[in-house]
């Protein structure tokens, strides 16, 4: 279809566990659509992590591996190519932000030789040429003197600092889709706003599509076009970010929703979700939120929902929603 | 006036800085610099700030679990000059919870140990059977139940681990809880139901709480009044409605603005500082602040400002700011 760039269809993961396989992905489909801000939201472990991984070919080796479905990204399937093509779509077509700068950059190479390096095993150009677009970038991330940083040492860094060079890193290639994982989680409130306010210019300049993955509803609520909200390894709900936050359907997105404090508010009792998140090796046999959820009905416990289609681009994952 | 329950004033902690191989000292960080404030009896004070501005030094001084100068009185008493069986017997009314429910639950014992040995370390070796009452009473007042005595932190989750924790923190019956970053390390769906356990509890226990932490929408959901930190002193203290709606300081200004709002129909200000917080170990001259304030002019950059109180305890350091 026009439009997408990434199209994720019914992917599946696998690692070993002691007894079974387990599933962390389990049948995701996601597009995202060329310029926009896809949110992909959930709690640890519901596998928004591997998805990612997965659509940069990055899964943790020998141990995890796709087990069926597709990322097709611009028409070509990347589920089976040989490694040395990835490794040329990686960086140069999608590009990633880890969550932690403190451990992603290389202690024993000044931050422009990592730049420098990323470019030049992308595009045959010559150092000095590299160099200059390193430090452009680096200017443009917000990095003071350029000039001068860009032969300090990743330590003599802050973690701010260091993660504006990986989004530089990132964004050097200008990849056509940037996938950021938890890319604010590690900085404070004040870094972590002029962070996103520089991805979101820069997709507006280079018109490319992020994949934000986060914990944190607030920061999709203002830098998501559409959300897809995860758990136990499938999307239970996706939505444009305002219908999502308007009318929540999954019993799952409201409470998630609930049971944030507000700025605004305060004082009452929070509503929470009872229980926590089970196991991948011990998951309900129907509905994957069964047992947590006070909603639930007779097939919840021993038959799993499709997704229904509520509305436009709204789909759900409940059987409270079956026609 | 009579002597309020708790009273910080003029806490300094200064880490000496040594480098060299005779390890001379260079230079201190001020971690806490000249910190004063009362809490009333009952009262949660909510302490924020930025990673490095030293709210957790300001509650460990508090506590003496690190060695500070200045005075802190607990109902009239000085904390700081207590020694020997007078400070272990002043610790009961005094405890903490700590944020990292994996890191701070000792892995070969078991909740019943973990939580009886504040009892003994304090109070001396009780009787077995009336502690093992004592413990049972605690977990079922966090939520455990008596059942989970004899089983061990890594049979628990994230929440329940820091259960344990809160429970061990409470079977003292202190007066005092300082709980540093209580619900940082847990997942959304959990942090509402821990949250709302400190609030019950605190009804329950008639509980005073210093409530440390980065996450302002869950300082204000559980504060009375609250205090932020900038590179070791205090900026800003007012009651919470006060604190939130009319700050007065350009800083808390700007951290509440920093904020994401799960609330993609508000359209806020956007205010986003520049530059990243500068290093305590060499802090700006006059205002800590005024190398990032829009508003700082000369005065600001030769005289730190005092903590005055701008009208209805609201308390503001800011050359400039009127209520």
């Amino acid at each position: 279809m026009a439009g997408d760039i990434v199209s994720i269809n019914n992917l599946r993961v696998s690692f070993p566990s002691e007894s079974a396989r387990i599933y962390p992905v389990d049948g995701v489909s996601l597009k995202i659509l060329k310029g926009e801000t896809l949110g992909l939201v959930g709690e640890s472990g519901c596998g928004k992590s591997m998805t990612s991984l997965a659509l940069m070919g990055l899964l943790p080796r020998p141990l995890g591996r796709v087990d069926g479905g597709e990322i097709i990204f611009k028409g070509r399937n990347l589920i089976g190519i040989a490694d040395a093509e990835m490794a040329k779509v990686r960086g140069r077509d999608i590009s990633m932000i880890f969550q932690d700068p403190m451990t992603s950059l290389n202690p024993v190479y000044t931050v422009g030789d990592q730049i420098i390096e990323a470019i030049q095993a992308h595009e045959r150009v010559p150092r000095t040429e590299a160099r200059r677009v390193a430090v452009d970038m680096l200017r443009k991330v917000g990095i003071p003197s350029p000039e001068k940083r860009i032969g300090d040492y990743p330590h003599l860094m802050s973690g701010g600092m260091r993660q504006r060079v990986m989004i530089a890193m990132a964004l050097s290639l200008k990849p056509e889709l940037l996938i950021a994982d938890e890319p604010t989680t590690a900085l404070d409130v004040t870094i972590q706003a002029q962070i996103l306010y520089l991805m979101n210019d820069l997709r507006r300049d280079l018109g490319m599509s992020i994949l934000l993955i986060t914990h944190n509803m607030g920061l999709v609520a203002e830098n998501a076009d559409r959300i897809a909200v995860m758990y136990a390894g499938r999307i239970l709900e996706e939505a444009p970010t305002k219908g999502l936050f308007a009318s929540p359907l999954h019993p799952y997105s409201r409470g998630l929703l609930d049971s944030i404090p507000r700025m605004t508010g305060g004082g009452d009792k929070l509503q929470s979700i009872p229980g926590m998140v089970p196991p991948l090796n011990d998951l309900p046999k129907g509905c994957k939120f069964f047992g947590r959820c006070a909603r639930s009905t007779e097939p919840c416990e021993t038959k799993e929902p499709p997704l229904f289609q509520k509305g436009e681009g709204h789909s759900v994952r409940c059987w409270l929603y079956e026609e | 006036m009579n002597n309020p329950f708790l009273r910080v004033r003029n806490l300094k902690k200064y880490f000496p800085v040594n480098s060299g191989i005779f390890h001379r000292t260079k230079g201190f960080v001020k971690a806490v610099d000249d910190v004063s404030f009362t809490v009333d009896e009952g009262e949660t004070l909510g302490l924020v700030g930025e990673s490095g501005c030293g709210k957790s030094t300001t509650g460990r001084a508090i506590l003496r679990l690190t060695p500070a100068e200045g005075s802190v009185a607990f109902r009239g008493e000085e904390l700081l000059s207590l020694t020997g069986d007078k400070l272990r017997r002043a610790r009961k009314d005094f405890q903490m919870i700590f944020q990292d429910p994996y890191a701070s639950l000792d892995p070969r014992m078991t909740v019943r140990q973990i939580v009886s040995e504040p009892l003994s370390a304090i109070l001396g070796r009780g009787q077995r059977r009336e502690e093992d009452d004592k413990v049972a009473e605690i977990l079922e007042a966090v939520g455990l139940g008596a059942g989970a005595m004899s089983r061990y932190p890594f049979e628990f989750s994230g929440g329940q681990r820091q259960r344990v924790g809160i429970a061990r923190a409470l079977i003292t019956r202190p007066a005092l809880v300082v709980a540093d970053e209580p619900v940082s390390a847990l997942d959304v769906s959990v942090q509402a139901q821990v949250i709302n356990l400190l609030a019950e509890l605190r009804e329950r226990f008639n509980l005073t709480y210093l409530f440390i932490a980065h996450d302002l929408s869950v300082v204000r959901h559980i504060s009375d009044r609250v205090a932020v930190m900038y590179l070791g002193r205090v900026v800003e203290l007012a009651p919470k409605n006060a604190l939130f709606d009319r700050p007065l300081h350009p800083y808390t200004h700007a951290l509440l603005a920093s904020v994401p709002e799960p609330d993609p129909f508000r359209k806020k200000e956007r205010m986003i500082l520049s530059g990243d917080v500068p290093s305590p170990l060499n802090p700006p001259s006059g205002c800590s602040f005024h190398p990032r304030c829009a508003h700082a002019e000369a005065i600001c950059a030769s005289e730190i400002p005092v903590l005055e109180d701008r009208g209805k305890g609201h308390f503001a350091a800011c050359h400039f700011t009127r209520a």
